[in-house]
């Protein structure tokens, strides 16, 4: 029984980091696509132009 | 799973939540600094372009200036050369004007001396034409008075000479008496014949008949009147028209004013040319 419990938990705390992994892979996308909105094909290179 | 690795789990979730959270506010409020570079870009190329037109435009606007500065300078050149001409002009009108017043003011005072002059001058003139008209009546009353006397004269002379007649007439019949009384004859006296007619009673000078031609010489010649040889004796009387004639060309009317015995006096009529001494003057032509 206890064991049971023990196992339940672990889920939820999976769950919740999994979450969290999702929330971070989307938010990565998210600004990814807005970056590609932004600057498109020269995003590199304006990336580049900005760091020089 | 351990209690501290739980922990770990809810506090990754937590920053992992936080920092996604963080990273979507980050991107959702940033700049499109593309869009915002190429609209630079584009401000800055239609600037430059500007700037290239404007320059062109000032260049343009130099050049026009420039050559609107020398059409300028030499306008205001000719204009000043003009000025000193005419500032020339000006002291020359001013100094001819000067002179021009200064002779006018001269003519005034001339005038007004040939004025009084004149003034003088006829008041003289007026004072010498009465002279002269007394003078003229003067010389008529005098010609009057000279043609009667002329004329008791000639009555005179004509009684004289009868008188001288009747005397040699009275000597001529004493010289035959006393002839006679000599010779010694008393005998009845015969007639005596007398040489000298008896003269009639004395009677004046037969006068000159007016019509008939008078003819004479021009003796004297002045401005506007002539002298003529005859006289109130050869018949000329006052506002008797001759005719002045050099051969057989005409000169001029001359119209009796003034008449003495011997001389007359009048004006040139009708002149055609100025008469000289020695023409002849007739009332007929």
């Amino acid at each position: 029984m206890a064991k049971l419990k023990d196992t339940a938990a672990n889920d939820v705390y999976t769950a919740i980091l999994a979450l969290a992994s999702l929330t971070v892979l989307a938010t990565a996308v998210y600004a990814a696509l807005t970056c590609w909105l932004y600057y498109g094909s020269g995003l590199w290179e304006f990336t580049i132009q900005a760091i020089r | 799973m351990s209690q501290l690795t739980k922990i770990l789990v809810i506090l990754l979730s937590l920053f992992a939540i936080f920092l996604c959270g963080a990273m979507v506010s980050f991107v959702v409020n940033t700049n499109n600094y593309k869009v915002l570079y190429d609209q630079q870009k584009n401000l800055f190329s239609t600037s430059q372009a500007e700037v290239a037109e404007l320059s062109r435009l000032y260049d343009e606007q130099k050049g026009k200036m420039a050559e609107l500065q020398s059409q300028l300078e030499s306008k205001i050149l000719n204009l000043q050369e003009s000025n000193n001409k005419l500032i020339a002009d000006l002291q020359n009108a001013e100094r001819q004007s000067q002179e021009y017043q200064a002779r006018a003011d001269s003519r005034n005072g001339v005038l007004t001396g040939f004025e009084q002059s004149i003034r003088s001058l006829q008041e003289s003139l007026r004072l010498t034409q009465s002279q002269l008209d007394q003078a003229r009546a003067q010389g008529i009353k005098d010609s009057k008075e000279l043609n009667q006397i002329t004329s008791q004269l000639q009555e005179k002379l004509v009684q004289i000479e009868s008188l001288e007649a009747d005397r040699r007439r009275l000597l001529e019949q004493k010289k035959q008496l006393e002839t006679q009384v000599g010779s010694g004859f008393v005998s009845a006296p015969a007639p005596v014949s007398v040489v000298t007619p008896l003269a009639g009673p004395a009677r004046p000078a037969a006068g000159i008949t007016i019509g008939a031609d008078i003819r004479g010489l021009i003796t004297e010649v002045s401005a506007n009147m002539v002298t003529l040889s005859v006289g109130a004796a050869d018949g000329v009387q006052k506002g008797m028209v001759f005719h002045v004639t050099r051969g057989d060309q005409f000169l001029c009317d001359v119209a009796v004013t003034n008449v003495d015995i011997n001389k007359s006096a009048g004006v040139l009529e009708l002149i055609q040319q100025q008469p000289r001494i020695g023409d002849t003057a007739s009332t007929r032509l």
